[in-house]
């Protein structure tokens, strides 16, 4: 009998020590993620100091948006992103704005569709909170081009996705008319000419109905639970 | 059987509750180590900011700047002494702060130079509310010790200006959060704005210039407000 007691103290006392240490970590159910392996990818537009083509390291990336449910998670895990806390600096306000609430996405949003409405910031932090990053837009683009189903899903209706560094394209990109165009490397690439034009004109805590994120990692899954 | 269970039966009650409060004081605990600015900051006593009587820094408690402040970004960083530095630890100062990389060859010392034209133009007994912060965007090369040579080679005194340093991940935050563009050429040099940013006592910017050979006295106005 006290056996038996004592086994059931130990055993409360595994259980409670478990679900505490588990109750902040990233989910275990991990977007399924695919290798791009390394090689030469052509940016768009050409680099004056450099020879036009950019070498990219093998890297995983996710095999599709973060989706609503998944943000959730998320939110929950961190209350400086929930939507009634996150700082205005980090996420302008429509942050999350078709949510109903900070825990709700409510009836109209499908928890499996990408999120949307989410700051480069928040993309950011998500990405390292699932022990992955961003990809940068040499990656992302790199990816577009070797697996062009990555990013063409039909129902999605997510047209933009966050870059680690899409900040940077503003200096060579500075506008997408005439002049840009005629230094693009591929000047028939029109929806990546739209990308980029489309990068140049955002701010990191701008959230937008079209734009949400994937994330991407050096090994597979990331570096869960490193901590 | 009975008379263990009447007394073991309250134990294991005791045992329970015990072990849910240790677990929860021990999350409290965890919690206010991550986000305790005070514990997580430890500026050395010898810092020089601190010298004069004058403490501006490390008041505040967290939440306390706007929603708006870029103190709201919480990583530690490396001066130039190597030594944790947070951003919020220089609230309390008017800030001049730009983004350069130490063995920028062309723009970045024309920055410098006229932040240090700038800082010569602020009057003596004005200048300890002031602070000039420059913030490596080539974290791989500008180690501590690079950022030291640095701001010796160039005149920055130590008491008006920090030199700071972070892993990519932060560079990146604090670029996005005051707009500053950059980016890696692959001969290791960067392509990047131009902009000196100028932040109030809570960590706001007021102003930005942009672009290269400013006018001081346009700067001034600007930083006098």
């Amino acid at each position: 009998m006290i056996l038996k007691v004592i086994n059931t103290i130990i055993l409360i006392l595994v259980l409670s020590a478990g679900s505490s240490a588990k109750s902040n970590a990233a989910p275990d159910s991990q977007t399924k993620m695919i290798l791009i392996p390394g090689g030469y990818y052509l940016p768009l537009f050409k680099d004056e100091e450099s020879s036009n083509k950019e070498f990219v390291k093998p890297f995983y990336i996710d095999t599709r948006p973060v989706t609503n449910a998944e943000f959730l998670e998320f939110v929950k895990a961190n209350p400086g992103w929930r939507r009634s806390n996150v700082k205005r600096i980090f996420a302008d306000q429509n942050y999350l704005r078709k949510w109903k609430s900070d825990f709700e996405p409510g009836r109209k949003i499908n928890l499996d569709d990408p999120v949307t409405d989410v700051s480069w910031f928040a993309a950011n932090a998500y990405c390292k909170w699932a022990g992955k990053r961003l990809p940068t837009v040499s990656e992302w683009e790199y990816a577009a081009q070797k697996s062009p189903a990555l990013i063409n899903k039909p129902g999605w209706h997510l047209l933009y996705e966050w870059t680690f560094d899409f900040n940077e394209t503003t200096i060579q990109a500075s506008s997408v008319c005439g002049g840009a165009g005629a230094s693009a490397n591929d000047p028939r690439n029109y929806a990546a000419f739209l990308r980029f034009s489309f990068r140049d004109n955002l701010k990191a805590n701008y959230s937008m109905d079209d734009l949400g994120f994937r994330c991407a990692s050096k090994s597979f899954g990331g570096s869960l639970n490193k901590k | 059987m009975k008379k263990y269970f009447f007394v073991l039966a309250p134990a294991l009650i005791f045992v329970i509750t015990a072990s849910f409060v240790f677990e929860n004081n021990h999350k409290e605990n965890l919690k206010g180590k991550s986000l305790s600015f005070k514990e997580a900051a430890p500026m050395p006593a010898n810092n020089n900011i601190e010298k004069g009587g004058h403490s501006c820094c490390g008041e505040m408690a967290p939440g306390k700047y706007s929603t708006n402040s870029i103190y709201n970004l919480e990583d530690n960083w490396k001066n130039q002494d190597g030594q944790n530095v947070k951003l919020d630890y220089f609230s309390g100062k008017n800030i001049v702060l730009a983004m350069i990389y130490t063995s920028c060859p062309t723009a970045c010392p024309v920055i410098v130079n006229e932040m240090q034209n700038l800082q010569a133009k602020i009057p003596p007994d004005k200048i300890k509310n002031y602070k000039f912060i420059l913030v490596s965007i080539d974290p791989k090369r500008d180690t501590p010790a690079q950022l030291k040579k640095y701001a010796d080679a160039r005149n920055l005194n130590p008491e008006i200006w920090t030199l700071l340093t972070g892993s990519e991940n932060q560079v990146a935050e604090l670029a996005q959060a005051i707009g500053f563009k950059y980016k890696r050429n692959t001969n290791r040099n960067f392509t990047h704005s131009n902009l000196i940013t100028f932040l109030n006592r809570r960590g706001e910017i007021i102003n930005q210039s942009k672009g290269l050979n400013q006018n001081i006295s346009t700067l001034l106005s600007v930083i006098s407000k």
